[in-house]
């Protein structure tokens, strides 16, 4: 992946990369982004794992933020240095909440049982959805990621399934519905 | 979050529109009295707008283990280096073999030296740790397995959401190999070879160069096998020098 990639963005275009989560920026931050916490994690007594799950989680917290507009990145080394940050933290309240509780480590963390956890919690809900999004079929899935994830329109979607743009609409509303229903039977069962 | 209120399919649609700011400002007005006087309406925008942004993550997560795998094939583990030793001791030998072959052997078609210098890539080691890798890995099972046509099958899914993964063009492009559609094959590796930074620059350099001794153009062949580095090379190049006279 080119370095200089950044160097073609201005700060409003990386932003909207980001938000439209395009595939080629989105993976140019994660290669200049994890070699810097993993040095960092596996110096600090943490695991390869370990170093992919706390960056991994850092990374949906740096998104999160630069599409809430919280961060906005002006160049390509404040972008690497702000997720190195996050991801620091992570790592130093792991650390610390390791030495005061006993912990689930990072590593045995299951997304096969449905997070049993509080319903208002919100990231809680959003681990419930992860869960549903998984159980919920093949071209749901391909569906909603393309509609939601890769921003394509209905007429893009239908075309790359080989569906009418009507067929498409209507299967995402059944989608959504059916993801609804996975969570709620989720959380009957919990 | 329990309790939720049923929604019809033009709600839906309503609301999406809504949250994707394409309603006009008449629109937009009724939705906003909606949303002040009806707790049902409010509730499922805000379900919505939740499970939007659950989609997001979730996608985003399924990616960044494919990001991962790309990442872990610059960083062999160290029993991956054990393995290359092996694989360098396998290649002296091939080398000595293919000597001895050569020196026994009369007159050699170009199927004869590709079948000579070809063995399949042994694959990566897989975990399967993650749900986002999984289809990945599986297909590395495949690959493994000898069950191409299956590898193709995942990766080339894959391939399409991350048309740039050096891993993915590699592995496909040794999948497409087994099954001779060597076009194709040509075509993935060729997208590794153009990148030096590439883990893999130096094995698709060596397969690329494979398939052109195959279709007989040894001139093409010969910079991308003096390109691959390996031990091979030298006797493989000098046979094809010694050919094309």
């Amino acid at each position: 992946m080119p370095k200089d990639i950044f160097n073609s963005y201005s700060q409003e275009e990386l932003t909207k990369a980001i938000i439209n989560n395009d595939n080629v920026v989105l993976q140019s931050i994660y290669k200049l982004g994890f070699p810097k916490v993993q040095h960092f994690i596996l110096r600090n007594s943490g695991s390869e794992d370990q170093a992919k799950d706390i960056f991994q989680d850092a990374f949906i917290s740096f998104w999160t933020n630069i599409r809430s507009g919280k961060f906005a990145p002006e160049n390509e080394s404040a972008l690497v240095g702000y997720l190195f940050q996050i991801a620091k933290n992570k790592w130093l309240d792991h650390l610390r909440s390791s030495k005061t509780k006993k912990t689930v480590p990072l590593e045995e963390r299951d997304i096969t049982d449905f997070p049993n956890l509080e319903v208002h919690d919100k990231e809680a809900y959003y681990l419930k959805i992860e869960y549903a999004f998984q159980k919920i079929g093949k071209d749901c899935h391909e569906l909603l990621t393309r509609f939601y994830f890769k921003k394509e329109s209905l007429t893009q979607v239908s075309r790359a399934m080989g569906w009418t743009a009507q067929t498409a609409k209507n299967n995402k509303y059944r989608c959504m519905q059916k993801l609804k229903n996975i969570i709620q039977e989720g959380e009957k069962e919990s | 979050m329990n309790n939720k209120a049923q929604i019809s399919s033009e709600d839906f649609e309503l609301i999406e529109n809504y949250l994707d700011g394409n309603l006009d400002s008449t629109s937009i007005a009724k939705v906003e009295a909606r949303l002040s006087h009806e707790e049902d309406f409010r509730i499922n925008v805000e379900e919505i707008r939740d499970l939007r942004e659950g989609i997001q993550r979730a996608a985003l997560k399924e990616k960044l283990n494919v990001f991962h795998m790309d990442i872990e094939k610059v960083q062999p583990e160290k029993n991956k280096i054990h393995l290359m030793y092996w694989a360098i001791a396998a290649s002296i030998s091939l080398f000595i073999l293919a000597g001895i072959w050569w020196a026994t052997q009369s007159i050699s078609s170009q199927e004869k030296i590709f079948q000579s210098y070809y063995h399949t890539d042994p694959g990566l080691i897989s975990t399967m740790s993650s749900a986002g890798d999984y289809e990945f890995a599986r297909g590395m099972v495949d690959f493994k397995l000898g069950e191409y046509s299956e590898a193709v099958n995942r990766w080339d899914k894959l391939l399409a959401d991350n048309p740039s993964s050096d891993t993915l063009n590699y592995f496909l492009g040794l999948s497409y190999l087994e099954l001779d559609d060597f076009q194709k094959s040509k075509q993935l590796l060729g997208n590794v070879t153009g990148t030096e930074e590439s883990y893999f620059y130096k094995d698709a350099n060596w397969y690329l160069g494979l398939i052109m001794v195959k279709e007989g153009n040894f001139e093409a062949a010969i910079p991308l096998l003096d390109a691959a580095d390996r031990e091979e090379s030298t006797m493989l190049i000098s046979i094809l020098e010694k050919e094309d006279k």
